[in-house]
Parts: structure tokens; C-alpha cells; sequence
């Protein structure tokens, strides 16, 4: 699917995650951010739950080279564990042309089991939105 | 206040992680052409080191309830030193009492702010 073919309102249901320690190390390695452990639980980070979130809206929805990210939402509702499935919605909010430039307004809602624990909102403008 | 270099080795090692190789982050040929000039990291890159400051400054208060709000304001590039500040803020909305505001700015090294972000920390919910 392309980024010009979304539309407002349309919900795409992605592929679920799992986050292994391992994945933890590595991200917290590339951003130095501190490992969290409470009562023998390892927690993922948010903002690495939604950069995966993202990657596999990434792998359904092809967005053109170029594009940028504008901005970034994140409510932590719960906190998610290593290991944990994680159910992926994503909610088209805004998908709108201006000058040629594709803007995208996504949310994306984050489940463990039913449950949510994180919602964010995504915005994006990606070149060439007319010709592709 | 902690500090922070960006480099393209740890855009190109986030690329591997993410998944995410839109060339204007991993190709200067193609970086070079764009209206950036060169190569720019992932916004996402540089929002996972906010939420590291976030753990690092309110713990496990972030990973089990809050919220943010990130504006990227310019783009962050190979060499840019970046200087993050975390400022407390008073409760964000009125009748939240057990919430504690915040405001992160990220500025370069030319003290241009690069991102903005606003957000609350909520008491731990579970």
C-alpha cells in the first residue's frame, strides 16, 4: 500500500511485536538511555515500543524517500514488559496534500492482550505526494 | 542537563535497529540533493534519547504512566552536539493534581533548538 493511497479514517490493523531484552540493549546502547527493571521486570522503553510500532507501519504502508517526521505524540497508559505480544492499530487522523507534500496524522494504539498501553500519534510529510 | 553527539555511525546503527533506511539518514549522495544538504538523523533517534533523559530524570514514573509531546523544530546532523534540558513544570492541567509537568528542550550546538517537547508524568498507576 502507498502513503498518497490512506485515507482519513481508515484503521490498518499491523503486525504484532515482542520486545526480547536483547532488542532493549541494543536501543538503549544507539539513544544512552538507562535500563529500568522493577520487581525483576525488565519495561521496555516507550519511545522504542513506538519506533517499532512505526517500523511495522513501515513495512505495510510505503512511504516515499524524503520523507520527515514532523512530530511525535506518546501517552504511556500502561507499562509493557520484555516479552509481552504487543497488538498494533494504527488510525489514519489527517491524510492531506498541500504543495505537492503528502501530510500524514497517524495514531497508532499499542495493546498488550486487550489492554491498552500506549497510544501516539505520528506525523509525517512525504515529497512527491502528486506523482506517486 | 546531559549532552549528547550525534554521529552518523549511530544513525546508520539506529537504521539497522529501526528498520528505517529512507536515504536521506544512510545515503549522503542522496542526503546531498535534498533540501537538508546532507544527512539527517531519524526523528525517532533523536526522541529515544528525550525518553532516555525522561527515564533517567523520573524513572520508572515515565515507563508506567505519562505523556509527550515532541515538535521536531530542525533537523539534528552528523557532529551536532546536542545539550538536553529537562525543567519541571507545575501540575499540566488543573484538576491533575498527581501529575507532574515537564518541558525538554533540545538545542544544537549553535543553540538552536532542534526539538520541543512538553508532557506530564503521572503518579505509577499500577
Amino acid at each position: 500500500m502507498k502513503a498518497c493511497d490512506l485515507t482519513a479514517g481508515q484503521r490498518l490493523t499491523l503486525d504484532s511485536l515482542k520486545i526480547p531484552s536483547s532488542d532493549i540493549e541494543r536501543y538503549n546502547e544507539v539513544t544512552s538511555a538507562p535500563r529500568i527493571v522493577i520487581d525483576g521486570l525488565e519495561l521496555v522503553p516507550p519511545t522504542l515500543l513506538v519506533a517499532q510500532a512505526f517500523r511495522r507501519l513501515m513495512e505495510m504502508v510505503e512511504l516515499p524517500d524524503g520523507t520527515i517526521h514532523l512530530g511525535q505524540d506518546i501517552e504511556v497508559l500502561c507499562p509493557v514488559g520484555v516479552d509481552r505480544w504487543v497488538d498494533i492499530e494504527a488510525v489514519v487522523n489527517r491524510a492531506s496534500i498541500r504543495q505537492g507534500q503528502l501530510f500524514l496524522f497517524i495514531e497508532l494504539w499499542l495493546r498488550v492482550q486487550g489492554v491498552p498501553t500506549v497510544r501516539a500519534v505520528t506525523s509525517v510529510v512525504a515529497p512527491g505526494a502528486a506523482s506517486s | 542537563m546531559s549532552t549528547f553527539t550525534m554521529t552518523q555511525e549511530r544513525i546508520d546503527d539506529y537504521a539497522k535497529w529501526s528498520g528505517d533506511f529512507n536515504p536521506l539518514h544512510v545515503n549522503p549522495v542522496f542526503a546531498a540533493q535534498s533540501p537538508f544538504g546532507g544527512t539527517i538523523a531519524h526523528g525517532m533517534l533523536v526522541l529515544g534519547i528525550v525518553g532516555g533523559a525522561l527515564t533517567a530524570n523520573y524513572g520508572e514514573r515515565w515507563l508506567t504512566g505519562g505523556r509527550l509531546r515532541a515538535r521536531f523544530r530542525e533537523p539534528v546532523r552528523p557532529g551536532d552536539v546536542l545539550t538536553i534540558r529537562c525543567e519541571p513544570k507545575g501540575p499540566a492541567r488543573e484538576a491533575a493534581a498527581q501529575e507532574q509537568g515537564f518541558a525538554i528542550i533540545v538545542t544544537n550546538q549553535r543553540d538552536v533548538t532542534v526539538v520541543d517537547c512538553q508532557g506530564a508524568i503521572f503518579a505509577v498507576r499500577v
